[in-house]
């Protein structure tokens, strides 16, 4: 069964400027105290700090917070981007992360090219590729589209390529940043019966965000991330009060409809 | 897709932790290792790199074989000039020189940019970072071959028979590990120090002109041993020296070998050191 296990994970990122100390003099006040020297007495920004936590088949987790909070960070680190210094993590499950709009997707390549390319990144076999391509195809509606640059697209376009892209590939664990609530409502639509269908497949799903609304529609978990700590964590009803510092039943009764 | 049991379906288990030095090593091995697993990848990375450079232009990729022909047409009857040799010995050497080292310099400028280039990859899908090694050095071999349709130009327009052909596959299997070592120590030290990529290229412009590339070895006639203290000399040599024709002292084939070795463990240090940081630098 996926499975994620965070102990006591820190990330924090040297500042290897010239001026990183008269920096630290400037912007340690507004960053309240986030920066801090490591025992090389180099400046270093903690992205991430003392987080622990296990994330279980079904979860479908929100990580709530502010711009600089350390999601994206955090996200990155459950990827097995950033590998830890300090604490450990533990990945049970396939995985496919939305982090970035492009997902190193290339503007120069057509959306078909893309998709191929993304298929070899994962080290799928042809077979599996076409059936990710006809998938894609169908979801994304792009139809003659699918043959031209992705650089010619909208960024709705875009978006509905990416999405159905990540989606398609049926991962244990998904992850994904906030970017894909931005298209219109007949995708949103779309989109969320198809998350729906994944997420009894997936088992676990992440995203990060800072719309309550996201987390009211989503998600059964909420991790609230402040200034690189986990804060608190909880069902939506319990956090989402508190974060917003008032009542917003009606943020969970509108979903239902 | 799959019906099977999610029980039954082998899953990936990721630990991420610090770890030790040695650990380290083994990692980065591992690294290494996953990323020639990923072969097709790194193929089709590279070969795009070179497809969409010239997409749309009316030559393509073979632009990269007109410009070096050009080249070595315009400094072949110069230098054959200047140094009072004849075309027919001298133009072969400089075109096999060129072209050889036009991948060298290659490999050492974009080698630096290995990461830094794939940053957007990096930080959105977890690979093993020799993936975007192998796209460097494809890149850089498939400009090769392209590049080496002049040497066989000019061969046949002075009825040069390549010399020792079986010493080929050694000597390129030599270049293909060595082009792989050095993007990986470059590119790791690229992405931490950002003044590495202009230090290499001003110091690759000096070594275009102290290795013999377009002035032939012999030319010098006093302490040539001297010249082995310059990794590329004995490196160049091994390549071009049997394929002209001419019998190498062992003492070149040594320190090609020597050196080699050297950068294999360098970077391999330097790449278990830095391989779990690379993400942060980015």
């Amino acid at each position: 069964m996926p499975h994620i296990q965070v102990d006591h994970l820190s990330i924090s990122f040297p500042l290897y400027h010239g001026s990183a100390r008269s920096l630290k003099k400037t912007a340690g006040r507004l960053l309240s105290g986030r920066l801090a020297e490591d025992r090389n007495h180099r400046i270093i920004v903690q992205a991430v700090r003392d987080v622990s936590f296990t994330i279980k088949p079904g979860d479908r987790v929100g990580l709530l917070g502010h711009n600089g909070a350390g999601k994206t960070t955090l996200l990155r680190a459950l990827a097995g981007i950033y590998e830890p210094i300090q604490g450990n993590i533990r990945i049970q499950g396939t995985l496919s992360s939305l982090l970035e709009t492009t997902l190193g997707m290339n503007g120069e390549l057509t959306g078909r090219e893309n998709i191929r390319l993304r298929c070899l990144f994962n080290g799928f076999s042809a077979k599996r590729t076409a059936e990710i391509e006809e998938n894609v195809q169908e979801f994304s509606e792009l139809d003659s589209y699918l043959d031209m640059p992705l650089r010619t697209y909208s960024s709705g376009m875009t978006l509905r390529l990416g999405f159905g892209l990540a989606t398609a590939i049926n991962p244990q664990i998904l992850m994904m940043d906030e970017w894909f609530m931005t298209g219109d409502a007949g995708f949103i639509l779309k989109a969320t019966a198809r998350l729906e269908k994944l997420i009894q497949t997936a088992q676990i799903l992440i995203i990060s965000t800072h719309l309550p609304s996201v987390i009211a529609t989503w998600c059964n978990r909420v991790f609230w991330m402040d200034q690189g700590y986990l804060k608190m964590q909880g069902t939506p009803q319990e956090i989402l009060p508190i974060y917003l510092g008032k009542d917003c039943s009606d943020l969970f009764a509108s979903d239902k409809t | 897709m799959s019906d099977a049991l999610p029980s039954q379906v082998k899953e990936p288990v990721i630990e991420l932790r610090p770890e030790s030095f040695g650990r380290n090593i083994v990692l980065a091995l591992k690294d290494i290792f996953n990323g020639f697993k990923l072969w097709r990848l790194g193929w089709n990375l590279g070969w795009l790199d070179i497809k969409l450079r010239y997409r749309g232009s009316i030559l393509g990729p073979f632009w990269i074989t007109a410009s070096t022909a050009v080249m070595i047409a315009a400094m072949g009857v110069l230098y054959a000039f200047l140094f009072h040799t004849n075309l027919r010995e001298y133009l072969p050497f400089l075109t096999l020189s060129l072209v050889l080292w036009g991948y060298l310099n290659g490999i050492l400028s974009d080698g630096c940019n290995s990461f830094t280039q794939a940053e957007n990859l990096i930080l959105s899908i977890r690979l093993p970072y020799s993936v975007y090694i192998w796209r460097i050095v494809v890149r850089n071999f498939l400009i090769l071959l392209h590049n080496l349709l002049v040497v066989i130009v000019v061969f046949l327009i002075f009825r040069i028979v390549p010399q020792q052909i079986y010493l080929l596959i050694p000597v390129t299997f030599i270049w293909f590990l060595n082009s792989i070592a050095l993007c990986i120590l470059l590119g790791s030290l690229g992405t931490r120090f950002r003044d590495i990529p202009p230090v290499i290229n001003s110091l690759t412009q000096i070594f275009f002109f102290i290795t013999p590339i377009i002035w032939k070895p012999t030319l010098i006639f006093v302490n040539r041993q001297y010249m082995l203290l310059n990794p590329f000399y004995p490196l160049l040599e091994i390549f071009r020296g049997p394929i002209l024709g001419e019998t190498l002292r062992p003492s070149i084939w040594i320190f090609a070998l020597g050196y080699s070795l050297l950068l294999w463990l360098i970077a391999l240090l330097i790449f278990s050191k830095t391989r779990f940081r690379i993400a942060y630098w980015m």
